[in-house]
């Protein structure tokens, strides 16, 4: 089905036409917010949360962009606020308790590896997710659209509305600081 | 040197790395849950449009609105207040001519 199709049928409440658009985009929403939330429950619940607002604000969609290129934008904007919702909860989170009921801490996961990361790359990659949970929200979207959706530069200008060379900039200043950061893990090790 | 060498190992593990995908029925659960946010709309506009709940807002706004009339009938301005005390200082001074006399005959 067409996309000028789709969001036709979406903005006149077509069911099918949603389930068409779930199918299709839910592995590249998902995946996104995975590498943003870098928790598999938080992910879900992100992407969930995508495709609702997608089926109740479609009426909004003018159609200037692509379709993928608003739901990146939808699970971006979703995601980040989902962790300042976390991090907000941990900074409150000595009033109650930090142990679950089998001793376990409630606010510090274990360390996240990405399901899709290739077997021998599993514990670099646990590094990797260390370091970019420390970046700041715009880098941490352009390498995580960068590397884990394999965007290009320009699209993911598009989606970050800025120009080649502002994302060239950005993920030049993301490695540096992955580098950095890095670096004082190891050594904290 | 070392260290370099790991950070760049590192910063190339991503290479090659697959889309994650939900679990299954996730179509399922999402359809639930936009069953579940339109039902929660559709309660809140059915508990603000219920007769007692309708009737107590507008009474409510009815009592705010009359308190605050009464509030600005009852209590003159400050500007008000000053108006009125110039007047009284006026009229005290405002001595007639024989009024002068009497003072210095």
């Amino acid at each position: 089905m067409e996309e000028i199709e789709l969001v036709r049928l979406l903005q006149n409440g077509d069911r099918a036409a949603f389930k068409t658009l779930v199918t299709r985009w839910q592995d590249m929403v998902y995946n996104t917010a995975l590498g943003l939330m870098q928790n598999e429950s938080d992910a879900e619940d992100v992407a969930q949360e995508v495709f609702v607002k997608v089926f109740e604000a479609v009426n909004s969609f003018k159609g200037e962009s692509k379709l993928s290129t608003w739901l990146y934008q939808i699970t971006i904007r979703k995601s980040l606020d989902a962790l300042r919702k976390k991090k907000r909860k941990k900074r409150f989170s000595f009033i109650y308790s930090l142990y679950n009921e089998n001793d376990e801490l409630i606010h510090d996961p274990p360390d996240f590896v990405h399901p899709g990361v290739m077997a021998e790359n599993k514990e670099d990659a646990e590094w990797l997710f260390k370091a970019v949970k420390r970046l700041p929200e715009n880098q941490k979207t352009a390498f995580i659209l960068n590397k884990m959706e394999t965007l290009s530069y320009n699209e993911v200008g598009e989606i970050m509305n800025l120009s080649t060379n502002a994302v060239d900039a950005l993920l030049q200043r993301a490695k540096k600081n992955l580098k950095k950061y890095l670096s004082d893990l190891l050594k904290e090790q | 040197m070392n260290q370099d060498k790991k950070i760049e190992s590192i910063l190339n593990s991503l290479n090659g790395v697959r889309r994650a995908s939900p679990g299954y029925y996730f179509f399922t659960r999402v359809q639930e849950r936009l069953n579940d946010s339109r039902s929660y709309i559709e309660g809140v506009i059915r508990f603000i449009t219920k007769p007692a709940i309708a009737i107590a807002t507008v009474m409510i706004i009815i009592l705010i609105n009359v308190f605050a009339v009464l509030n600005t009938v009852q209590k003159p301005t400050a500007q008000q207040t000053s108006e009125i005390a110039s007047v009284d200082e006026y009229s005290q001074m405002n001595l007639s001519l024989s009024d002068v006399e009497k003072i210095n005959p």
